[in-house]
């Protein structure tokens, strides 16, 4: 909800005793990131290799990194190997 | 009818699949990716222990190219430290992540270069996404010898590690340090560059990898979520990490949606610890789940 000037003023939330506003002057919404829509990854093209959270749908740094070396190995078999 | 002679709802094939394993064994490419994952934590725990740090980070650092940031970033509590064996006899966890950034950081501290790149082969491959998973990517095909290019559209590299991991846990700079090792292989950056088309690059790199991470914050789909005073909380972490702490305006008042590691409690963290508000600013999670100490 808003304030006088437009800007945000309050959350208005569901809780078990009805519905509640939180007063306050900024809100930051963390509710995770959406996928990417800019442009068509060609998954399924032999010579395009994905990883990181655009694969996984968002997990840790680690998993991101294995991602990253487990498509360099099968990049470098495809390119040497044919 | 009594449920004896109930006729069968579920096809034989249906009620086979319903029985099924509930966890299917890994294919062969699964099974190596999360072998691979796995660092060899006694063996560079030993070589600390040997004063051997070099080779400590070189058993940590071949396994993971971004050793030193999961070394803090990563959720230890429910990773190797939650599986420390110590725990089941009320013990502390070994300290896994505090002992790798031991090693990684004098890796960094000392400018060593524990990798080379490989012979050259005449081979190109571009990579979409100077990330954690494009770098990793990159610098093993430097080891290979591959040439590699790396598209980024921001200004700087490391994706997330960068610009959205909290600041407490991960700075700007020691994840600029640990993309400039990588880069000292020999690959190519390119920054500020917005790749419109894999199939473009297709015609020519012999290969393309892409690793551009996930998209903007998920829209809430309720009224008012355009407001002015109304940010997203990666926006948020971005502007605090590439700024002087003081310039990143907080309310008086803050409401954060969403409980999560990685941006909101990071966020309520750096809303209380900020200096930029001159009175004491609360803020509120307003979460679906019930709310929990963090």
């Amino acid at each position: 909800m808003s304030n006088g000037n437009g800007a945000a003023a309050g959350v208005e939330v569901r809780t078990p005793l009805g519905n509640e506003v939180i007063p306050c002057d900024m809100v930051i919404v963390a509710i995770g990131q959406g996928e990417r829509d800019e442009f068509a990854i060609p998954r399924e093209h032999p010579k395009v290799f994905v990883g990181g959270d655009c694969a996984n749908g968002g997990a840790e740094i680690v998993n991101a990194a294995a991602e990253g070396v487990q498509a360099a190995k099968q990049i470098h078999e495809r390119l040497t190997n044919g | 009818m009594s449920v004896h002679d109930h006729p069968p709802v579920l096809t034989d094939e249906q009620l086979a699949a319903n029985f099924a394993d509930i966890a299917p064994p890994l294919t062969n490419d699964y099974a190596l990716l999360e072998a691979n994952k796995c660092l060899d934590v006694p063996a560079f725990i030993k070589k600390i222990a040997s004063g051997n740090l070099r080779g400590s980070a070189r058993v940590i650092l071949e396994a993971n190219p971004f050793g030193h940031s999961c070394a803090r970033a990563c959720p230890v509590e429910v990773l190797c430290e939650g599986a420390c064996v110590l725990n089941d006899r009320d013990e502390q966890p070994i300290k896994i992540a505090l002992l790798q950034r031991h090693a990684t950081d004098y890796v960094l501290e000392h400018k060593l270069k524990l990798f080379e790149p490989g012979a050259p082969t005449g081979r190109t491959v571009a990579i979409v996404g100077a990330g954690p998973a494009g770098l990793s990517c990159a610098r093993e095909l430097r080891r290979f010898g591959h040439a590699v290019t790396v598209f980024e559209s921001k200004s700087q590299a490391g994706g997330l590690n960068t610009y959205g991991i909290a600041e407490y846990k991960l700075k700007a700079d020691v994840a600029l340090a640990e993309v400039e090792d990588i880069l000292d292989l020999g690959v190519e950056l390119r920054t500020g560059v917005t790749v419109e088309s894999i199939e473009e690059l297709l015609t020519e790199y012999d290969a393309v990898f892409v690793g551009v991470g996930l998209g903007s914050t998920k829209r809430l789909g309720i009224p008012g979520e355009d407001l002015p005073g109304v940010i997203d909380a990666l926006t948020f972490i971005e502007h605090l990490k590439t700024h002087p702490y003081r310039d990143t305006k907080v309310g008086q008042r803050v409401v954060v949606i969403g409980a999560g590691t990685g941006a909101a409690r990071p966020t309520c963290r750096a809303i209380t610890t900020s200096t930029s508000s001159p009175n004491a600013t609360a803020v509120d999670f307003a979460s679906r789940r019930p709310r929990s100490a963090s």
